[in-house]
């Protein structure tokens, strides 16, 4: 178990990723009276799936009980200085066009943008969390 | 994409939902103006709204759709039409056969105007806010 462990990363990842998916919620918000304006969306699953290379998303041992160790942060292909890698996003055409063409939801966009703000907000506090349980088994388990 | 392209999105938006209420009470205010400008009567003014094209400054590449950058008032139009003829020979700006031209606006489409104009501000500055509260979120990491 390395220190930073693969967590970490899929952490920072899904925070890049929910950031960059809140800016696309934001321009349709933006864009709400734009004629013929479609909204965008990020593919959170797809985005995510292409930071861990594909045999290493499960642990895996040569018996259930086994549980191996997750890949070390580095190995991943997602890194730090790599920038955001690539971004599937689409037009989200579920909505019914109004009258000058535009798609966008107001309604579901709103809560889009609440959920996602909430989610960014777990992962911000995950890391935090891992963060505090180092400082203090780092502090010799004292209240450090 | 970090903090400030996302907060930049949402204040292009809140300009740009300014810049409509400015427009649509600017007409509301001049709906009996019968001169404007260069001596020609007052016409009703349109915002032309936009979306800000994206300009590629991210490493990032992207699936089918490319990011905008918000939104903008690329133009304000004025109408075209006749405007509205009331017969006033009275009037100082009436023409030869008696016709005073008003502007052709009407109160109760500037009205929705201002209110479409008005929500869509407090949506994206509800926006501004759920940022705000990401990026707390972001720095209590740091404590």
């Amino acid at each position: 178990m390395k220190l930073f462990d693969a967590a970490f990363s899929t952490l920072t990842r899904s925070m890049n990723v929910r950031m960059i998916r809140q800016s696309m919620l934001n321009n349709n918000l933006a864009n709400v009276d734009t004629p013929t304006y479609v909204p965008q969306e990020v593919d959170f699953n797809a985005a995510m799936a292409q930071s861990i290379p594909e045999e290493e998303r499960t642990l895996s041992g040569t018996q259930n009980a086994h549980i191996e160790d997750m890949p070390d942060s580095a190995e991943l292909l997602f890194e730090f200085e790599g920038g955001y890698g690539e971004i599937p996003t689409f037009y989200d055409r579920s909505a019914e066009p109004s009258i000058d063409g535009n798609q966008v939801d107001i309604d579901s966009t709103m809560s889009h943008l609440a959920q996602n703000a909430l989610q960014y907000n777990a992962a911000a506090r995950s890391i935090a969390k891992k963060l505090s349980l180092l400082k203090y088994v780092s502090s010799d388990g004292s209240a450090g | 994409m970090d903090f400030l392209s996302a907060m930049r999105i949402s204040t292009s938006a809140l300009k740009t939902n300014r810049t409509r209420v400015n427009v649509a009470t600017s007409n509301l205010a001049n709906a009996n103006s019968t001169r404007g400008v260069n001596g020609e009567g007052y016409k009703r003014r349109d915002p032309v709204i936009e979306s800000i094209p994206f300009q590629d400054t991210m490493d990032a590449t992207w699936g089918d759709a490319k990011p905008y950058n918000g939104v903008r008032v690329s133009a304000v139009v004025e109408d075209q039409g006749p405007g509205r003829k009331v017969f006033d020979p009275s009037h100082p700006d009436a023409d030869s056969e008696g016709f005073v031209t008003y502007p052709d606006i009407d109160p109760s489409h500037e009205v929705v105007n201002l209110m479409s104009a008005s929500r869509s501000y407090e949506a994206n500055a509800t926006a501004i806010e759920t940022l705000k509260g990401m990026a707390q979120r972001a720095l209590e990491i740091l404590r």
